[in-house]
């Protein structure tokens, strides 16, 4: 929990340096990932593919976003297999390399829901699973033109389950940048 | 001679303040809660800096000034619009039972010392609600909140890895409905919540008397309404709690369903005001295994008349009061009753930037024991010095306590009960000095101090033991009286760093001294210091940070069980560090605003008792609404 909580504290210090015209922007990006590091949790489950979509904007400082993310882990062993569902709040700091490039490092919150294919949870019946979840990741995006850009990324998760759920992606995809319509903007005001 | 005179109380008063705290109350307004991710009333007790706390399932709280009321029989009291509400039952008093709801709340009031509030003394200091004035026109607000703590198994629980589940708070929602003109409003709040009660530590002495389809919870519902027109305010709610009611009296939890209930109409014109009250705490027994019973009902009924005579400077006031109590309880439900009548005058004299002075006297007859309340209270704004005195010598039974009870044959699941002394004391004193200095203008310096002389405090002393199966205790309880004193100092330091960030400093010590283990042992924190963050770059977001370390604190009575199942008990828990983080929101216009709050973010397994649950760190979001009709006015 300390190193999220140093991350957090150099993301803001270096923040000011880029403060902007909040909520200007809107950015859209949509992001096939692959989780490739082999812990405990794989040694009974085997991960497949995923996806993630992200909206992301200007904010007083650094920028601002929520994403939400689906993975699935297919079982290895005598388990049942199970999907999650990623929903989190992010920030983090732009830091352009030149006119196309920039690195992104950010960091977030969230939930993670795992929903089982098979419930044999006791007493409660439940066949899903929620837990709080940090991450840090790390983007290097490239502009193609006004609009459009590529980027990947590296991603830490932390999803707090006893024993820890620490899992690496990495992902790749296309952001989409727009002004902020006169609504939306009201409302993330 | 004068000169002397005022030399040597200068020196009684710097002597006794560098042992005292918090004569001025700490005010929490609705944008501190709202900053801080507070969630629930009792979550306040993050920000009350010198009150604490223990709970066992990390739901019911029970809360007390340190150094001021005692935290195993709380004696501090409740105001909700200046009307006094009891919820104390069988010795405890859980905010969370309140049916209140956080969206109502103006302020929050906290007096860590005894306090003259609308001529009623709360010699336990007090916690006093006010409820907004609602906006002109109809509107609508509310909050909707989820946490999840941290440590559950995930997909581990399929694996020999996992362990059991473990707590999750709420969802937590309320809604409040608001119309209000010029000649007055009318307001109607409805809210529910849940707790989940999964600890390993205490599951399996949850479990034992715990039937329901789904994981042991505490399940909340409450509905209020208020309303003011031509001067009157009329109030009631009513609150039902599916609870595990846990008390060391009965050593373990008990299925209950409570019922807490109040209504009351008053007016406070100054020739001549009034209050009329009521209030119920009901306990039900769900069914459980054992056929255990603790059902127990307790109704308390209060009339008050007050006038106001200003004569120039001086002000003088009058009060008369009367309370009748009643509880039922035992299998056939017997009623005992008792009454109370009290009549009080307060003279006021002085004007703002001069010494100002406050002094009540009132005459009480609890079950025909005549007693008597004397309360002074000095100040100087410009100088800072706030000075109170309390004298007090009341019967036990004007307070309604759980040995009250007792002593009219009150068993609550069979508890095993041993009255100390054959002759119980008739009437019980508190004598207090309490005084605060307060400098500075941007960063102001407030320190505080005080002494208690208690005297025939009737109070339960427990001695627990394990039962044969080593989850739950076997408890017997020694009803005495206690007498001793205690110190208490605190001091604090509010220093606005900018416009944007403010940060707090403070600290409280208490120190008990008694030959009476039973007084010495009833006072279980001893220390707490902490600091407190806030940044909020514009009224649109804002980041909180609250770090708090709370003494470590001895509990005698639970040694035994504690040497018998260390897993699930505990003697003495350790100092504990907390750390919570807030970062909230506002979006579209005030209508929406948006919290995450962490708390214990160092994720350090604590106690908050020592038959308690084990809490890791909780995340916590919350999104509070708030709609207003078209063209409404503000207030």
């Amino acid at each position: 929990m300390s190193r999220p909580l140093t991350i957090l504290v150099l993301l803001a210090v270096a923040a000011p340096c880029v403060a902007q015209d909040p909520f200007s922007s809107l950015e859209i990006r949509v992001q096939a990932t692959q989780n490739v590091n082999q812990n405990i949790l794989h040694d009974h489950w085997h991960s497949g593919r995923g996806m993630k979509a992200s909206l992301i904007t200007p904010f007083y400082f650094g920028d601002w976003g929520i994403s939400l993310g689906v993975h699935r882990f297919d079982a290895r062993s005598d388990v049942p297999g199970f999907g999650a569902l990623w929903i989190s709040s992010d920030w983090g700091v732009k830091l352009p390399l030149g006119y196309r490039f920039a690195l992104t490092p950010m960091i977030g919150i969230g939930n993670y829901r795992m929903s089982f294919d098979t419930a044999v949870t006791t007493f409660s019946g439940e066949s899903s699973e929620s837990d709080f979840v940090s991450s840090a990741s790390l983007q290097a995006s490239l502009r193609i033109n006004r609009k459009w850009f590529l980027f990947g990324q590296a991603e830490y998760l932390r999803v707090q389950t006893r024993p820890l759920m620490q899992l690496w992606f990495v992902s790749a995809g296309i952001g989409y940048q727009m002004e902020t319509g006169r609504l939306l903007k009201a409302i993330l005001e | 001679m004068m000169l002397c005179w005022r030399r040597t109380l200068f020196c009684l008063l710097i002597a006794a303040g560098v042992g005292i705290i918090g004569a001025c109350a700490q005010v929490l307004t609705a944008e501190d809660l709202t900053r801080a991710g507070v969630l629930r009333l009792s979550d306040i007790l993050e920000l009350a800096d010198d009150w604490v706390g223990s709970s066992t399932e990390g739901y019911h709280w029970d809360i007390a000034p340190l150094g001021t009321s005692w935290e195993a029989s709380p004696e501090w009291s409740l105001f909700i619009d200046g009307q006094l509400i009891s919820l104390r039952a069988l010795n405890r008093q859980s905010l969370n039972t309140l049916p209140i709801a956080l969206s109502e709340i103006c302020e929050v009031r906290l007096h860590a010392t005894p306090v003259l509030i609308d001529g009623i003394l709360a010699h336990g200091g007090a916690v006093q609600i006010v409820r907004c004035k609602p906006p002109k026109g109809l509107s609508l607000k509310g909050q909707i909140g989820a946490g999840n703590e941290t440590g559950d198994p995930g997909p581990y629980k399929y694996t020999d890895l996992g362990g059991p589940n473990v707590d999750r708070t709420g969802p937590t929602v309320h809604g409040v409905l608001t119309g209000s003109s010029s000649s007055g409003y009318v307001r109607g709040m409805i809210a529910a919540d849940e707790h989940h009660v999964t600890d390993p530590r205490i599951r399996s002495r949850v479990l034992q008397l715990y039937q329901g389809e789904k994981d042991a919870r505490i399940i909340y519902r409450a509905f209020d309404f208020d309303a003011y027109f031509l001067g009157h305010t009329v109030s009631a709610a009513t609150s039902r709690t599916e609870d595990l009611l846990f008390t060391p009296i009965m050593g373990r939890e008990i299925p209950v369903d409570r019922e807490t209930t109040f209504a009351s109409m008053s007016s406070s014109r100054k020739l001549l005001g009034y209050s009329v009250s009521g209030s119920s705490t009901r306990l039900t027994t769900r069914e459980n295994p054992e056929s255990v019973s603790v059902d127990f009902v307790q109704r308390q009924a209060r009339a008050r008349l007050h006038t106001t005579i200003s004569l120039g400077i001086p002000v003088l006031e009058f009060g008369v009061g009367t309370v009748l109590a009643q509880a039922l309880f035992g299998t056939e439900q017997v009623r005992h009753t008792l009454h109370s009548f009290r009549g009080n005058a307060t003279l006021s004299l002085g004007s703002p930037n001069r010494l100002r002075m406050r002094t009540m006297a009132a005459l009480s007859l609890d079950d025909s024991i005549l007693g008597y309340e004397m309360f002074a209270r000095a100040w100087h704004e410009r100088i800072g010095l706030d000075l109170r005195l309390m004298l007090r010598n009341r019967a036990p039974v004007s307070e309604m306590t759980f040995a009250d009870w007792a002593r009219r044959g009150l068993r609550p699941g069979n508890a095993e009960l041993r009255f100390m002394h054959l002759g119980m004391p008739r009437q019980k004193s508190t004598y207090s000095l309490d005084i605060t200095w307060t400098a500075g203008n941007r960063v102001k310096l407030y320190l505080s101090g005080g002494v208690r002389k208690l005297t025939d405090h009737v109070r339960p002393r427990i001695h627990a033991t394990l039962d044969s199966s080593r989850t739950r205790l076997h408890t017997i309880t020694d009803i005495v009286a206690a007498n001793g004193q205690i110190a208490r100092t605190s001091v604090r330091i509010h220093m606005p760093l900018s416009g944007q960030f403010t940060m707090k400093l403070y600290g409280a010590y208490a120190y008990p001294w008694s030959d009476a283990d039973a007084f010495l042992g009833a006072w279980y924190h001893r220390v707490q210091i902490g600091g407190q963050g806030d940044y909020h770059p514009n009224d649109r977001f804002s980041l909180n940070m609250r770090l708090r370390y709370v003494g470590a604190t001895t509990w005698p009575e639970f040694e035994d069980a504690a040497a018998g199942n260390p897993d699930f008990y505990a003697m003495r828990l350790p100092g504990t560090v907390y750390l919570h983080l807030t970062v909230q929101k506002r979006f579209w216009g005030e209508r929406l605003r948006l919290s995450a709050t962490m708390r214990n973010v160092l994720d350090r397994p604590h106690l908050a008792h020592p038959a308690g649950a084990r809490t890791h760190a909780l995340f916590q979001v919350a999104m509070h609404y708030a709609i207003r009709a078209r063209n409404a006015g503000s207030s």
